[in-house]
């Protein structure tokens, strides 16, 4: 039984995708019903799938055997279990606040396509082959369109094609890079690329361009440096966004670590680059921080900071830098998703709301890194783990964070003041939003408060990580 | 005994919760509450004040808390650390009651009590605190909550302005103090404030002693308005009573407590003593300059000037004449 159970999340949201999807002409509160116990269920499954990757096993899974040594199969560790309950509290406290602004009144389909999303997210969570990587990335990717076209509103047509088209080159460089390390390699698995030898020196050039072109299709979904800023304006910031750049991290985080260190042919070794473009979208975040007016413009901007960090962490050398990795993992979601939700719950509310300002304030306060939440510890120990870069990195790090704060400070006064003071034009926000957005906050400095333990794991699966031998091992032995 | 700490830092954030959660009804004024709470936060500081007082050793209070990064949740409570925490819930109590009834605060709903009884109990943290990383995060922490409600409670656009390059300057030497403790705890071996206590401490022959002095004494500028960080507190917000009050008097007290705090293991030298009093001497000269050249000073004078000498002809008209 314990070999299937990483297949059990992605069966849970693929099934009860299918059925909101039959479902979609029901009542509302069969829906949410339905949607809810998925969730709820799914992020018990997750937890229980924790505990038993926090014994320090690794699961492997393969779901059928394709031709060329093209295969399904999912590898459950401590990393991808982490991450699986990351993507779960995300999907849930993000559904609970959509579900509280009617967002799944309005549409009929809603709360199918989260599921596929959350599908085809822990799917590319657990997947151990580029192909499945591939497969599961594109559902993601096509869920999110869905969602993102009712949180753009009526501008979506113009702005989402020319989002869909970056994305499709994303695509084709995924299946150009993929197609190459199959030639070079003769298979996709994870496990074959990271023993793998090509046997001639061209073979080798392949497998090395296979590589660059793989991690800048990821890099492209991560929204790494060179496309940090492109078409920010049509792409706002929302949940399901927070959620593909963090399974875009983590591709990059298990790449790094599991294939691609070895294929320049030198000693394995976090990527050199990795650490320049960590620092380049945290500062590309900061002075776009700075430069914004719009409250969701400033959200998408203030994004990055996360994602900066952990690059920066995870180019950092092993022992600190790739724990503070981990945990970044979890606070770049939870602190994009309150970052999200309390930017739309504010642009939502119309006359002076003192008490959302706090909650914008609070949500954003922990994106640029104030205590006492998790974006505080976050920080605190990529600091400790770049010592050695100390002049370089802890100035744009501390730069970045006091123009955050400068960019922060000033949003949350013109939420505080410029909003019409007028009471007739106030709208109702319903509770269940703003507990939503409450929630995501406390998520934050729940992690922060309860960073001990947090680290505790994250430095147990940054060896599990780091050793790659139970991973490889796991996934050369599994039988379909 | 040493739960007492525990009580005096979570009073006032239980209490920052409470208010906050009272929300817009209309059976409980928050202000009260807020200032009850402040009252009962108050007694518990005099109650440790007079167990210290009278003969009982300093409290304190130790847990680890990120083992992984060094920081431990400690807290402890002498001399210096109470006369400190008496300031700051004095002035929490001053503030709550003064701002009571304002306009301003009226606007702000449950918001205001309830950010000042926050930025109490961070204050408290950061006096409390004996890990220099948990003084850090109760710094930036309190900074930013005392600047926003400065800006909350502002009653014009030059008060809200002041605010933000107040929260700005003062988060800025928050990260300063972040980069002056990493440093201390490199060179000590450890964040506890017990490690520098130790004679004859390893800080003043570290080899980046200077940076370090120059990031503590940055520090402690953008808290205490000494030239150049006087931009610190927002002097031209006018209508933020209780806030301007609290901002302006916690401020005083967290820069003074953290030079004082630091006086032995960073301070004896020529260094710092040159430092602190050029720091002294050049706000003392721009402030005056400020006065001298600032335009609302020649208006003020001119207006003065007018007023005296229309009172005088007022009082040399004869009696009986029409004004």
């Amino acid at each position: 039984m314990s070999a299937l159970a990483p297949a059990l999340p992605l069966v849970l949201a693929l099934a009860a995708g299918a059925l909101l999807g039959v479902l979609s002409g029901a009542a509302l509160p069969v829906r949410r019903a339905i949607a809810a116990g998925a969730l709820a269920l799914n992020l018990v499954l997750v937890l229980a799938l924790v505990v038993l990757a926090d014994r320090g096993a690794t699961l492997a899974l393969n779901i059928g055997s394709g031709p060329a040594g093209v295969a399904l199969q999912l590898v459950l560790d401590r990393l991808a279990a982490w991450m699986l309950l990351i993507t779960a509290t995300v999907a849930l406290v993000g559904s609970a606040y959509a579900c509280g602004t009617g967002a799944d009144r309005e549409r009929p389909r809603f709360h199918a396509c989260v599921q596929f999303q959350l599908f085809g997210l822990q799917g590319c969570v657990l997947a151990a082959d580029l192909c499945a990587l591939f497969l599961f990335t594109e559902i993601a990717v096509v869920a999110s369109y869905a969602l993102a076209a009712r949180a753009h509103g009526a501008g979506w047509p113009a702005a989402g094609r020319r989002v869909m088209l970056l994305q499709l080159a994303g695509s084709m460089l995924f299946v150009g890079g993929i197609g190459c390390v199959a030639v070079a390699l003769g298979s996709t698995g994870y496990a074959a690329l990271a023993v793998g030898v090509p046997v001639t020196p061209t073979l080798a050039a392949a497998r090395t361009a296979g590589g660059a072109l793989v991690l800048a299709a990821l890099a492209l979904h991560a929204m790494l440096l060179p496309f940090a800023g492109w078409r920010a304006r049509e792409r706002t910031a929302h949940v399901p966004l927070v959620l593909l750049i963090v399974a875009g991290a983590y591709g990059l985080l298990r790449l790094d670590t599991l294939i691609l260190p070895c294929i320049g042919g030198g000693p394995c070794g976090p990527l050199p680059a990795v650490v320049p473009l960590g620092l380049g979208t945290l500062g590309a975040g900061a002075i776009g921080a700075l430069a914004v007016g719009k409250v969701r413009l400033l959200a998408f901007r203030l994004l990055l900071f996360p994602f900066g960090w952990l690059l920066i962490a995870a180019g950092s050398g092993r022992d600190l830098g790739f724990t503070a990795a981990i945990y970044g993992l979890a606070h770049a979601a939870v602190a994009g998703m309150a970052l999200c939700l309390a930017t739309d719950l504010v642009a939502r509310t119309r006359g002076p709301r003192p008490a959302f300002a706090l909650l914008y304030a609070g949500a954003a306060a922990g994106i640029v890194g104030l205590p006492p939440l998790s974006g505080f510890m976050a920080r605190l120990a990529i600091l400790g783990a770049t010592v050695a870069d100390a002049l370089v990195v802890w100035s744009i790090v501390l730069g970045a964070s006091l123009a955050g704060l400068i960019a922060v400070v000033r949003a949350a006064g013109r939420i505080w003041w410029n909003a019409p003071r007028s009471p007739t034009t106030a709208r109702t926000v319903p509770r269940i939003a703003v507990a939503a957005v409450v929630v995501a906050v406390a998520l934050q400095a729940l992690l922060g408060l309860a960073a001990g333990p947090v680290f505790e794991f994250a430095g147990r699966t940054e060896r599990q990580v780091i050793d790659r031998a139970g991973y490889i091992t796991a996934a050369l032995t599994s039988r379909p | 005994m040493s739960g007492l700490l525990l009580a005096i830092v979570g009073l006032p954030l239980a209490g920052a919760l409470l208010v906050a959660s009272l929300g817009r009804q209309r059976f409980v004024d928050p202000a009260r509450v807020a200032a009850i709470v402040a009252a009962a936060h108050l007694g518990l500081v005099l109650l440790v004040a007079g167990a210290l007082g009278s003969g009982h050793s300093p409290l304190a209070l130790d847990w680890p808390w990120v083992p992984a990064l060094g920081v431990r949740f400690a807290l402890h409570c002498d001399g210096l650390a109470c006369v400190c925490a008496l300031l700051v819930a004095v002035a929490g109590l001053l503030a709550i009651l003064r701002a009571d009834g304002s306009p301003a605060a009226a606007a702000s709903g449950a918001s205001g009590p309830a950010l000042t009884l926050a930025a109490v109990a961070l204050l408290q943290g950061l006096v409390l605190a004996a890990d220099l990383v948990q003084l850090v995060m109760c710094w930036e922490a309190s900074a930013l909550a005392t600047s926003l409600l400065v800006g909350a409670t502002a009653g014009n656009a030059a008060g809200r302005l002041a605010a933000r390059v107040g929260a700005a300057v003062a988060g800025g030497g928050g990260l300063a103090l972040l980069v002056a403790v990493l440093l201390i705890g490199d060179a000590a071996g450890g964040y506890l404030l017990s490690h520098l206590a130790r004679p004859g401490s390893v800080l003043r022959v570290y080899p980046l002693y200077p940076l370090l002095l120059a990031l503590v004494l940055a520090a402690a500028c953008s808290r205490l308005v000494l030239w150049p960080l006087q931009a610190g507190v927002p002097a031209r917000s006018p209508a933020a009573a209780g806030a301007g009050l609290l901002h302006a008097a916690t401020a005083m007290v967290a820069g003074l407590y953290l030079l004082l705090r630091l006086e032995n293991a960073l301070g004896g030298t020529a260094v710092w003593r040159r430092g602190l009093a050029f720091a002294a001497f050049a706000t003392f000269v721009a402030s005056g300059a400020a006065v001298l050249a600032g335009p609302e000073w020649l208006l003020v004078a001119w207006r003065r000037l007018l007023g005296l000498l229309q009172r005088r002809g007022a009082d040399r008209r004869p009696a009986g004449a029409p004004p």
